[in-house]
């Protein structure tokens, strides 16, 4: 274990090396609560409801999606694509590492290093902004959904070791983690509630694991929605699938791996 | 139980085929062609312990390739590969702990951070016990004469300093084998030379096989007892080196040495004598030298195709 508690810090100590990319960073972190709540305020701003949520609520909303997202999004796993075309890869390869834990303990550090941020700009969004804040007493609910958004941190996890290794076999990572990233804003929940949306695109988006990311986390959290067991279980079948389809695409493109460059 | 033992190990990439010109482009993103391109085609050899042997060829011969495979981090076509009885591809961490692999210019150190950070870090990821670590470093880092720099980053540092950075890092767990990847490329022959000396003295005061690829003819000159001649994915010669110039050279030199200076005969083996006592004939002549051929010549005659001079 010491292997892996020595590479999480060696990874924050990187991240401080870069001061100004690490202000800029935390910048944008701020901005992309503020979006979405400027946009909200100018449509309820004035008062009354959308799809069953006042201003108050879809802040509410905002406000955990926000913290969920440093948690849940905050990676290093990103970089995989890049990793694998640059041959960078050959390095924890060479390392007597488990790859995979290397790569979650990487995005573990980023996590924290979010994390620890949060603690410092949300207290300032807060005094600013007064969304109003829900605290979940009930012990049941709170275990559900800290279950649900460890599985949406691996499920997080899976998806981006699988659209990397696709740099196995095309140079042309990039175009799809963005279109990915793109996908991701809008189905996750990150910028609404997803239940504000028709039934039809609900039921379509419920076959898909981005939901599990943020939004559902989230609805158990609050305790509404649907049954929390059940979109727990939801959870964990998509946790199964894409990582057994992590390791599967995976161990095929390894043997495809050139260590170009290297 | 050799070392190393290599047999019939093939390797084959898919390459995407580009046509010429922006129609040809388009058509590319149709339908690519693609075809093999063979990198290695059927190498064997054996390595025992404590050798230091010196794969040479020219750019593509399939050196870099065959070494990756012996390392684990390419997966071969064809043909069997075990590396201290182990089958490299499993990557299984005993195998790891047991190896090291450095690559020429390629930095495998954390960038942002000075070099003693990936030095603790790997003492972790080795599990090295705190003692043994800090002897080792000790001697490594006195051995290469970079103490100074421990503490800068390592992007900051020279090619040579990070150069032996990387071996600091390469053998601070004390592998049973060293792969040298082009390790004095770039350098310049003052640091070259001080690589090569560190080199040969930690071959003769550590137990252990490195393995070497290089175009320097130097480095394997001073370096390597064996060679593999690889080219085009074969071996063209596995031997003793000093043995590679009577293997593919028919001739030897004569240089006479005359009062208006001194000329030079190129001659068969098996005309030397010979040509040496009738060259003595000439009163004129001072003193004779009988040379060998340049080891560098032979390699590039063999490079060039021609197989004996």
């Amino acid at each position: 274990m010491q292997k892996y508690f020595s590479i999480f810090q060696i990874t924050l100590q990187e991240i401080f090396t870069y001061r100004l990319n690490m202000i800029m960073w935390r910048v944008r972190q701020v901005f992309v609560f503020l979006i979405p709540f400027f946009i909200w305020k100018s449509v309820l701003g004035t008062g009354g409801e959308i799809y069953g949520y006042s201003f108050a609520a879809v802040m509410t909303y905002l406000f955990g999606t926000t913290i969920l997202r440093s948690l849940v999004m905050g990676s290093r796993t990103v970089d995989l694509g890049w990793m694998i075309n640059s041959g960078y890869l050959t390095i924890p390869l060479m390392r007597p590492l488990n790859t995979f834990g290397l790569f979650f303990v990487r995005d573990l550090a980023d996590k924290l290093f979010n994390l620890g941020f949060m603690f410092l700009e949300l207290p300032l969004i807060y005094f600013i902004f007064h969304p109003p804040i829900f605290l979940q007493f009930n012990p049941l609910q709170l275990f559900l959904a800290f279950s649900s958004v460890l599985f949406a941190i691996l499920i997080y996890f899976f998806i981006n070791v699988i659209f990397g290794s696709l740099a196995f076999w095309s140079r042309d990572v990039w175009a799809p983690r963005f279109l990915l990233m793109v996908i991701m804003e809008f189905a996750t929940g990150a910028m609404f509630p997803l239940d504000m949306l028709p039934q039809v695109w609900q039921r379509v988006l419920a076959f898909t694991p981005f939901p599990y990311l943020l939004f559902i986390p989230l609805k158990i959290y609050l305790g509404s929605g649907a049954s929390a067991p059940l979109q727990l279980l939801g959870s964990f079948v998509w946790l199964v699938i894409l990582g057994s389809l992590a390791k599967i695409i995976w161990n095929k493109g390894i043997k495809s791996y050139e260590a170009e460059g290297r | 139980m050799p070392t190393i033992l290599s047999q019939n190990l093939r390797k084959v990439y898919s390459v995407q085929k580009k046509r010429p010109g922006l129609s040809g482009s388009i058509r590319d993103l149709i339908s690519p062609i693609h075809e093999d391109k063979v990198a290695v085609k059927d190498v064997s050899f054996v390595i025992e312990e404590g050798e230091l042997v010196g794969f040479i060829g020219p750019n593509g011969a399939g050196k870099t390739t065959t070494l990756k495979m012996l390392s684990g981090l390419l997966y071969p076509t064809g043909g069997e590969v075990r590396v201290l009885g182990f089958d490299p591809w499993k990557r299984e961490h005993n195998f790891l702990k047991s190896i090291s692999l450095v690559m020429g210019q390629k930095n495998q150190l954390w960038w942002d951070l000075p070099a003693i950070e990936s030095f603790n870090l790997a003492k972790d990821i080795y599990g090295i016990d705190g003692k043994v670590y800090q002897k080792t470093l000790d001697k490594l880092v006195q051995m290469l004469d970079i103490g100074d720099v421990l503490n800068v980053q390592v992007r900051k540092l020279s090619l040579g300093q990070r150069m032996k950075a990387e071996l600091v890092a390469a053998l601070i767990h004390s592998p049973k084998i060293l792969f040298l990847d082009e390790p004095t490329i770039g350098l310049d022959v003052v640091m070259q030379q001080s690589m090569r000396v560190f080199l040969k003295e930690y071959n003769q005061t550590n137990p252990g096989s490195i393995i070497l690829t290089s175009h320097y003819m130097d480095d394997v000159k001073e370096l390597c007892k064996r060679v593999i001649i690889i080219d085009q994915g074969s071996i063209l010669y596995d031997g003793l080196l000093s043995e590679v110039i009577a293997r593919f050279s028919q001739h030897k030199i004569i240089e006479v040495i005359t009062p208006s200076g001194t000329k030079t005969h190129k001659v068969l083996r098996a005309k030397v004598a010979e040509k040496a006592a009738d060259l003595l004939k000439d009163p004129q002549v001072i003193d004779i030298n009988i040379k060998e051929v340049e080891i560098e010549d032979v390699i590039r005659r063999i490079f060039a195709g021609e197989k004996k001079d």
